[in-house]
């Protein structure tokens, strides 16, 4: 499986320190190349506005019927809590789902087309973080949807990486979702404006990368 | 190669002026093939808690696959601890060439543990070794000069450049320990230490380096270790 | 005794195949020689300070050698099946 990274026209040298007016400028080049990539909406937020939920976390822990690396997240030694609130902004942004398309939770992903736009979004995840790494934000880090065990490994009988001294056979790709580490994704489309489907039922395909 | 001066960052409250011996495993660092070596205070050690996330999301090649790499490994709060136990710190940086850490596919020699025919993974594993090398070095000649106990922390994986042809990490799947006790250590990334924004405080240029880049994209690249002193 | 030291050299000579076989399979073979030979600074240099951390040349090369022993890899296309470890986890 092979995601579209395109090659960075520059390389932007480490600064001691981010300057404001060209964090503001990148955000937005991030935002506009989240929608290029096929986000159908993009925001840009502080990290005061991602929303921690420790019933979505309990929710996760308890599906864990086919469970992966990081579904639920397992880094005892290491709290993405503190991490993501150590950034200041991030880019929040969703992919349009087809049709009909229910909330997949943590399980296998029977349907392709389903799995599709999963994939669709991991790339499109995959594609801000590696801008923002190459724009000198080498902290970034992105947040994609679902079980990446269920998108990027439906062929195999079991998470590799769960598996003492065995790596991951996707490396670079896999990642935790939002709702793994306990981020309310509805909740934060909600106060972005982002019109949802009334009964909540349809899939929210959301990303998160926070930049720095 | 000496530096023609050596940059000091200086803290609020810490002497100036470390002892005379730290200064002399800086430059012992240069004769030992680090192209600059600096000498700072513990207090601008950078440890963050994204930094060790950064091999885990997304998931590295080598992530849980060396004991020195994380999820395994310290975490951010005993290397703050264990840094706060020391008050000078020896930074340096070996420089890599663009073309060979930048090279064609050189991502994928890396990820598949298959080297590439122009030399170039072996030639930048090689830079990795220098690297372990050196913070072994700077140890030693720190205990012979009466130091006491230092903490060396290297670049990348030492899975890669020691123990390449083996199947497993004998550290991690026994309890043999490491088969190269003398050579492997952490890397200060693993450990959580915010390599790049130090390298830049040091006023070293550094570039964000990833699979996609090419040679030239960058100017150079840069390896950079760290060994822990206590007057 | 005679035995024995002909079981020695058999393992030995395993070892050895072992380790030949393993480099190839990592293509790491005499055909990137010239590309390390451009970078001879930085192998010389990697040489001297083995010897440093050992305490002599002999050892520091026996160090050297030690890091290019292995396995080969599994013959089958299954990435995470491993061959044979004698360092069983316990």
């Amino acid at each position: 499986m092979t995601f579209n990274i395109e090659k960075p026209k520059a390389v932007s040298r480490i600064a001691v320190q981010d300057d404001p007016g060209i964090l503001a400028d990148n955000l937005k080049q991030l935002c506009e190349k989240a929608e290029r990539g096929g986000a159908m909406d993009t925001i840009v937020i502080d990290a005061d506005q991602v929303v921690f939920s420790s019933s979505i976390r309990e929710r996760v822990n308890a599906d864990d019927g086919y469970p992966s690396v990081h579904w639920p997240l397992l880094y005892p030694k290491d709290d993405i809590v503190e991490a993501i609130c150590a950034y200041q902004y991030g880019v929040f942004f969703r992919i349009s789902p087809p049709p009909g398309m229910p909330a997949c939770g943590g399980g296998p992903i029977d349907d392709i087309r389903y799995r599709n736009s999963y994939v669709r979004l991991y790339n499109l995840v995959t594609m801000i973080e590696s801008a923002c790494f190459y724009n000198g934000y080498h902290l970034s880090m992105g947040l994609a949807s679902g079980n990446c065990r269920s998108v990027l490994c439906s062929d195999e009988k079991r998470c590799w990486p769960m598996l003492k001294g065995k790596a991951c056979i996707h490396p670079n790709k896999g990642r935790p979702s939002m709702e793994a580490a306990g981020i309310d994704a509805l909740a934060m489309a909600g106060h972005a404006g982002w019109h949802l489907n009334e009964n909540n039922r349809e899939a929210l395909l959301a990303g998160l990368v926070m930049v720095t | 190669m000496m530096a023609p001066s050596k940059t000091l960052c200086r803290s609020k409250g810490k002497p100036d002026h470390p002892a005379a011996g730290i200064e002399h495993l800086r430059r012992f660092a240069l004769t030992r093939g680090a192209d600059d070596a600096v000498i700072i205070s513990t207090e601008d050690v950078i440890v963050d808690p994204r930094v060790r996330f950064k091999c885990m999301i997304p998931k590295c090649y080598m992530s849980g696959n060396c004991a020195h790499c994380p999820p395994h490994g310290y975490s951010v709060q005993e290397v703050r601890e264990i840094v706060s136990h020391y008050e000078w710190a020896i930074f340096f940086r070996k420089k890599v060439d663009s073309a060979i850490i930048a090279a064609k596919n050189i991502h994928k020699a890396i990820d598949s543990g298959i080297m590439d025919d122009k030399g170039n993974a072996i030639n930048l594993g090689g830079h990795y070794i220098l690297v372990f090398t050196i913070v072994k070095l700077l140890q030693k000649k720190a205990a012979e000069a009466g130091f006491g106990r230092t903490h060396g922390f290297a670049a990348g994986n030492c899975r890669d450049p020691f123990c390449h042809l083996q199947p497993t990490c004998q550290n991690l799947m026994t309890d043999k320990g490491c088969r190269h006790p003398e050579l492997s250590s952490f890397s200060m990334e693993s450990c959580g230490m915010d390599v790049y924004r130090m390298a830049a405080r040091a006023g070293w240029d550094q570039f964000p380096i990833g699979g996609t880049c090419e040679p030239d994209s960058i100017p150079r690249g840069s390896l950079m270790g760290l060994v822990l002193v206590n007057p | 005794m005679v035995m024995k030291g002909i079981k020695n050299k058999k393992h030995d000579l395993k070892k050895l195949w072992d380790n030949v076989v393993a480099l190839k399979q990592y293509n790491i073979t005499l055909r990137q020689l010239p590309y390390l030979i451009r970078e001879w600074r930085l192998w010389l240099q990697i040489t001297r300070n083995f010897a440093m951390i050992e305490g002599s040349w002999l050892k520091g090369l026996n160090t050297y050698l030690s890091i290019f022993e292995g396995f080969p890899l599994p013959s089958t296309r299954a990435k995470n099946k491993q061959p044979p470890d004698k360092a069983r986890p316990r």
